[in-house]
């Protein structure tokens, strides 16, 4: 008898496979048919992906207010020698996932509205819209899934699928090398994850977190050294898709691919995969592990917010905060502030994506002013990417403008704004733990960590507001050399509508309403108060500190690069001093000139000395035997000639001799023979005279 | 039905033989034709095949007997049959020579011979797979490499016949181990149903009891070269080489573990693995195309087959003692294989490399004596079969349409040719293990059995698995290197125009042959359990009866 | 009664000049002549030792050696006079055809 609550459950599980495999479906028709569908196919991506939103709400709705469900789907069972190793794929419904897949699929559907306007025109159109949805279809399941093996195959299939979207452009050099750089930064995450796997299934004997979660529910992760191997390598996975210190580097290179596919990698699903992680194992995670992830989060964040500071490509200033956001993200993860790093997750996936859509907007514009110019017979190629060439561009596209400002104020963290809300929680989650394990160890390192999230929010600060300016406020900076481009200039509007939508929709969620009603403090939000979770960390200090700190960071930061860069005196001109802090800073630590260094070259030279050795000593090893083999062959054949041979030749030669001599005797005269045959019986008669006497 | 698989190919030579040599066209399709109805029954017997039940569609005739007087009776019997190591091999052999036949459709010089010797080939695979008496399966095994010796080396490319004598002579040196053992081995066994009925005992435990204690006469003994009654320990004279109890030793090592030695040595070149791997790679870049695929999809997994087959089956406490150097040197093949394809100039080359770094695994999971491993090693047997398949068809179609294949020589290829491009794309991440694909339930599997053997037999240390890990990281880097070299950018080949007109995008019968192959690639992926059921119960037995010395 | 040792005198003497001619005279014919020399030494030496045991075996054999040899002149002059026809020579130091 199934009782009404296993249909519903069914139901809710059925919904949710369906959006995991639409995606995958529209994937799969519009690769291999796409190129012959009216507009490639556009449409029918865009419209599925519309119905996945819609099913998302709706599962939103359902499962908001019932308790974890979890749906074990076998899928095959390996005979073991005790008892069978069944792999499940199993799914879990609760509210973060339900909240997630909502976050990931309004994205992807925005992002596919954009994506029609924006990329229309472009090469390769057809391939466009189905990677997206393997793309999205690939982060559903992560969320989805209940199971460490089936949630790293939805992961690796993120990776793919980010390879395939980076190097979207492949006839780019840059593009095909930002693609594989991704892919292969993972992939060393990837190892450090597998790794987790393995020891999670020595140990516990399955991949399903569920029977962890079972497993662990009482005594907690025990404290070896071997549980935190393996919560790290699990975080080394993390590390690599959520591109924290040291593999951050794929990151801005990942720049190459399409605006619009920027926005969802790093909004809503490949960077938010590694923190997701960290939320689903997180029962997995050792306390020493936490403190490596603690500090890992916030050398990310501030290493990561530095260089944004002095690029002048627009996409890239976003690339490095997505960066060091997500070092809060990983700091709040490690800090046990798990309600505060997924709350952040969410409100960041909205106003980064925001972020993303507008600078795509802009550069758009860019792009016609370049057309515009070519038209008029100016031919210049110049850099459609650059801040210092823009400028002003708040009055002609208003709405882009006011988009990019809400999104902008809430990465910032200005109050009424989301993002405000969640970074304010995890600054006073790094506080409180700082004070919490100094009051138990006496130890003063631990406030290194609330210290640096405070200046990297102070950074953070600067250089959002340098961009603002650099990109909307003051003159046009491309007429400084190009007066001609005024007629051009005055042409610069708004995108259409559907560019619009979307960044009206993600600037407008990015208010503080939508996750709580107090524009100062989002614990007592509705989804806060959903995702929370006991910490162990008693409250030392009373939040309107943490509220304060923040506001005058923010303002501390916000101040100087209104100072710096609001005087109309600041031109591209001041872009020539090369100190070193900036080239540093320009080059992202140089690290990617560091791994080539220690990791590529000696790699290389690895592979060419192994090449050397195969080539020289193991088949120099066969030759030589081969040779030696061959030599003695020719030894053998000359004992065989000469010896053997000469056995049996000296024989013959001997009986040639005996012939000739014998021969002699017979000159064919038959007075000789005769004669001969006397002598023989004279001999004979001797011969027996002889004897007888 | 067995038998029509092995024989098949004899009576298509025969009617290609009788064919003019004009009649070129007819050799394909006859050639075609037969790997296709091999492939049918095939896929009608895997279908068929009842996992955990013995041996099935067994067929046994007495083929060899000699009455040898004092010394006992000679027997070999001609003996087929179909259990779970041999039957998912069967399947990879069919579907990899069909792929094979239709890759030489356009072999131009001596098609006559050309097909004779393709058949010969599938028809001696076969054999040596489906066989289950040793004799038999040796003799398949060496008969083996007339064919292959003579498409290399008449077929190949400039350095064929080093090539070819090298892999000849290398394989040969891998069966002179092998022959070893076997001879042990027959001195060693009896079969035990045959010689109670001619020593006159109706019970075949009496008679086994009997044989323990020594009570039966040598000319009594029927000898045998049955590969199943070589698993009992109870079928070995008393006394004898390779009897368990058997004193023989040499270097200090018993005779079972050095006949272990032997049968792994012997198998490990025809795997490859390191160090005696370098054949591969002379002999893949030489050959054409379909030998290529042949040779990696199904040849090199007779290594394997053989070491569970004889390895792992009749010497089980070998597979205990030694497993920390067939672990060592499956890593050491993974890793350092892979680090020989990264540093490869010719894509041929480099895929070859990547199918030793492949099979290493293969090497690593059997020595972890687990479950996961061993499935994963039998997993890989077959997801190796088909990407390598695919990878050498890849190398093959460039070679047609521009007769080089150095990586350096192409830029951008992607824009000319977007359909090869899709395909490579597949194969490459197929083949570094993309989970939704078989290689990486394969690979998974072996590394969590080489990492879970710490825990459960002890035999591996965990920085095995670890660094084979790495292997896989490095998988990544060499394909992903040569896809951004190969195919991304701007387009460009050296030296111009005379090939540009040439580089046209996969025809219809390439797709035909790449397509199902992905398509397998995939369906492997997603429902592992369509091999892992076939194979997974008699591995457990063998990991059993290992685990048990 | 003639003691023994003169026949057997006789005959050597006979037999040694048979012996000379064989070997030494180059004619066909001479020689043919030197062999009945020979022939009849043992006929002497035959019919000699035949007086001795009073048996005449000796006596018979040397009717047969005399029956042998006149068959053999029969044939020896039958195969010189071809020998002469196909050589045109009776010289035996010219005939030296059996070498070969």
């Amino acid at each position: 008898m199934i009782s009404l609550e296993t249909i519903l459950t069914l139901q809710n599980v059925f919904i949710a496979l369906l959006i995991l495999l639409l995606p995958m479906g529209t994937f799969g028709v519009l690769y291999f048919f796409g190129s012959k569908l009216p507009r490639k196919g556009d449409w029918l991506a865009t419209g599925v992906m519309g119905i996945c939103l819609g099913l998302s709400v709706f599962l939103l709705t359902k499962t908001w207010n019932l308790p974890e469900t979890v749906a074990q789907i076998p899928w095959f069972t390996l005979p073991g020698l005790q008892r069978d190793i069944p792999f499940l794929i199993s799914i879990a419904l609760n509210p973060l996932a339900a909240v997630m897949m909502v976050v990931v699929t309004l994205i992807s559907f925005l992002v596919h509205l954009y994506s029609i306007e924006y990329m229309y025109d472009k090469k390769n159109y057809t391939r466009y819209f189905p990677y997206l949805g393997l793309f999205t279809s690939s982060m559903i399941g992560i969320v989805l899934s209940d199971n460490l093996l089936v949630t790293f195959m939805c992961w690796e299939l993120v990776g793919f699928a980010s390879y395939l979207l980076i190097g979207f452009w492949m006839e780019k050099p840059a593009a095909a090398r930002a693609s594989k750089k991704a892919f292969l930064i993972n992939r060393i995450g990837d190892v450090g994850f597998l790794v987790g796997l393995f020891i999670v299934y020595a140990k516990f004997g399955t991949f399903d977190l569920a029977e962890l979660r079972e497993f662990l529910a009482y005594t907690g992760i025990s404290e070896q050294l071997i549980f935190t191997i393996a919560g790290l390598g699990i975080f080394l996975g993390c590390v690599g898709k959520s591109a924290q210190f040291p593999l951050q580097l794929w990151l801005p290179d990942a720049m190459e691919g399409p605006t619009p596919a920027s926005a969802l990698i790093h909004a809503a699903t490949m960077v938010a995969a590694g923190i997701y992680l960290l939320a689903k194992t997180y029962l997995l995670l050792t306390g020493d592990a936490l403190l490596v992830i603690a500090f890992t989060g916030t050398l990310t964040a501030l290493l990561g917010a530095l260089p944004a500071i002095v690029q002048t490509d627009i996409k890239k200033v976003l690339a490095y905060s997505t960066i060091s956001q997500l070092g809060f993200m990983v700091m709040a993860m490690g800090v046990q502030a798990y309600d505060a790093a997924l709350f952040h997750l969410i409100t960041h996936a909205f106003f980064k994506a925001c972020l993303f859509l507008t600078a795509g907007a802009v550069i758009h514009e860019m792009h016609h002013v370049k057309q515009g110019m070519f038209i008029r017979g100016y031919f210049n190629n110049f850099d459609t990417l650059n801040m210092k060439l823009m400028g002003g561009l708040r009055k002609k596209m208003p709405v882009t403008f006011a988009a990019y400002f809400i999104s902008c104020m809430a990465l910032i963290g200005v109050p009424f704004f989301s993002g405000f809300l969640s970074k304010d929680a995890i600054l006073e989650g790094t506080m409180q733990w700082a004070l919490h394990h100094y009051k138990t160890s006496g130890q003063t390192f631990y406030f290194l960590i609330p210290v640096t999230a405070i200046l990297t929010v102070s950074v953070t600060a600067y250089y959002m507001i340098r961009q603002m300016i650099l990109v909307f406020f003051g003159e046009f900076k491309l007429k400084t050399f190009y007066p001609q481009v005024e007629p051009v200039f005055q042409k610069i509007h708004d995108p259409g509508w559907l560019m619009k939508i979307p960044m009206v929709v993600l600037g407008t969620l990015s208010v503080w309403i939508f996750f709580s009603v107090n524009p100062l403090s989002g614990h007592h939000g509705w989804l806060m108060e959903k995702l929370a979770y006991v910490s162990p960390i008693v409250p030392q200090l009373d939040a309107l500190v943490a509220l304060l700190v923040s506001v005058l960071a923010v303002l501390a930061g916000a101040s100087l690069a209104w100072y710096r860069f609001r005087p109309a005196t600041y031109l591209i001109q001041s872009d020539t001093d090369h100190s070193f802090v900036k080239r540093l800073l320009k080059n992202n630590w140089y690290m990617d000139q560091l791994y080539q260094v220690i990791l590529i070259k000696p790699g290389m030279q690895l592979a060419v000395l192994s090449a050397w050795v195969d080539r020289t000593i193991i088949d120099g090893l066969i030759h030589t035997i081969a040779y030696a083999g061959v030599l003695f062959s020719y030894f053998v054949s000359f004992i065989d000639k000469y010896l053997l041979d000469g056995i049996v030749n000296l024989g013959a030669w001997i009986s040639l001799r005996i012939g000739r001599f014998s021969r002699s005797f017979q000159q064919g005269n038959v007075q000789g023979y005769f004669a001969y045959a006397v002598l023989g019986v004279v001999l004979v008669f001797l011969y027996l005279l002889i004897i007888e006497f | 039905m067995l038998s029509l698989l092995i024989f098949l190919p004899f009576i298509s030579i025969f009617i290609i033989a009788s064919l003019p040599m004009r009649r070129y066209y007819m050799h394909k399709v006859i050639t075609l034709f037969t790997t296709a109805i091999q492939l049918v029954v095939s896929i009608v017997l895997f279908v068929l095949y009842k996992p955990g039940k013995g041996i099935q569609f067994e067929e046994k005739y007495n083929w060899i007997e000699m009455d040898l007087g004092k010394v006992g009776k000679l027997t070999a019997q001609y003996f087929v049959g179909l259990d779970g190591i041999n039957v998912s091999m069967m399947l990879l052999t069919a579907i990899v020579m069909f792929v094979g036949a239709l890759a030489s459709w356009k072999i131009v010089e001596n098609r006559k011979g050309y097909f004779s010797l393709f058949l010969l080939l599938c028809a001696t695979i076969h054999g040596c797979f489906l066989a289950l008496d040793f004799l038999l399966f040796f003799i398949f095994f060496e008969f083996m490499l007339l064919p292959m010796y003579f498409l290399i080396g008449i077929w190949g490319g400039p350095r064929r016949e080093y090539a070819s004598i090298k892999f000849f002579l290398y394989t040969l040196l891998g069966s002179i181990f092998i022959l070893i053992v076997m001879i042990g081995l027959y001195v060693s066994v009896v079969d035990p149903f045959q010689s109670s009925l001619s020593a006159g005992i109706t019970d075949v435990n009496i008679f086994k009891t009997r044989l323990a204690s020594g009570q039966i006469n040598r000319s009594e003994m029927v000898h045998t070269f049955n590969m199943l009654l070589m698993k009992d320990p109870a079928n070995y004279i008393p006394g004898s080489v390779f009897h368990t109890l058997s004193t023989y030793t040499l270097w200090g090592y018993s005779a079972r573990a050095l006949a272990f030695l032997a049968i792994m040595i012997g198998f490990a070149i025809k795997l490859p693995s390191v160090p005696f791997h370098t054949w591969l790679p002379d002999a893949h870049v030489e050959a054409p195309t379909p030998i290529s695929v042949v040779l990696a999809g199904v040849l090199l997994k007779i290594g394997g087959y053989g070491m569970i087959r004889i390895g792992y089956s009749i010497f089980p406490e070998g597979a205990f003692h030694f497993a920390f150097a067939i672990g060592l040197i499956g890593v050491i093949s993974v890793v350092y294989a892979g680090l020989n394809a990264l540093a490869m100039k010719d894509l041929k080359k480099m895929i070859a490399y990547s199918s030793v770094s492949h099979m290493g695994f293969v090497m690593l999971g059997l020595a972890s004596v687990t479950v996961e491993g061993m499935n994963g090693a039998m997993y890989q047997m077959v997801s190796h079969g088909i990407l390598a398949s695919m990878l050498f068809l890849i190398a093959g179609v460039l070679y047609d349409r521009t007769h080089d294949r150095m990586i350096d020589n192409y830029r951008g290829l992607a824009v000319k040719m977007p359909a090869y491009t899709a395909v490579v794309i597949i194969a490459f991440f197929a083949s570094f293990g993309l989970p939704g694909f078989s290689g990486f339930i394969a690979e998974l599997f072996i590394l969590l059995g080489a990492f879970n053997a710490k825990y459960t037999n002890g035999l591996l240390p965990q920085w095995m698995a670890i660094a084979a890990t790495a292997g896989i990281l490095l998988g990544a880097v060499y394909y992903l290197w040569t896809l951004q070299r190969m195919f991304f950018g701007k387009f460009w080949i050296r030296s111009g125009i005379t090939w540009k007109e040439g580089l046209y995008d996969l025809d219809f019968r390439e797709k035909f042959m790449l397509v199902p192959l992905a398509a397998l690639a995939v369906v492997f992926g997603l429902f592992p359990h369509l091999l892992l059921n076939v194979f997974s119960l008699e591995l457990k037995e063998i990991i059993k009866v290992i685990l048990v010395k | 009664m003639i003691p023994l040792v003169h026949y057997l005198i006789i005959s050597a003497v006979l037999f040694s000049i048979g012996i000379a001619i064989v070997i030494t005279k180059r004619n066909i014919i001479v020689v043919l002549a030197g062999i009945e020399l020979i022939l009849n030494a043992a006929n002497i030496n035959l019919v000699a030792f035949s007086t001795q045991d009073g048996m005449l075996k000796g006596q018979l054999f040397a009717l047969f050696v005399m029956i042998v040899a006149a068959a053999e002149a029969a044939i020896a002059l039958a195969i010189v006079t071809q020998v002469y026809k196909h050589f045109r020579t009776s010289n035996l130091d010219e005939l030296n055809k059996l070498k070969d």
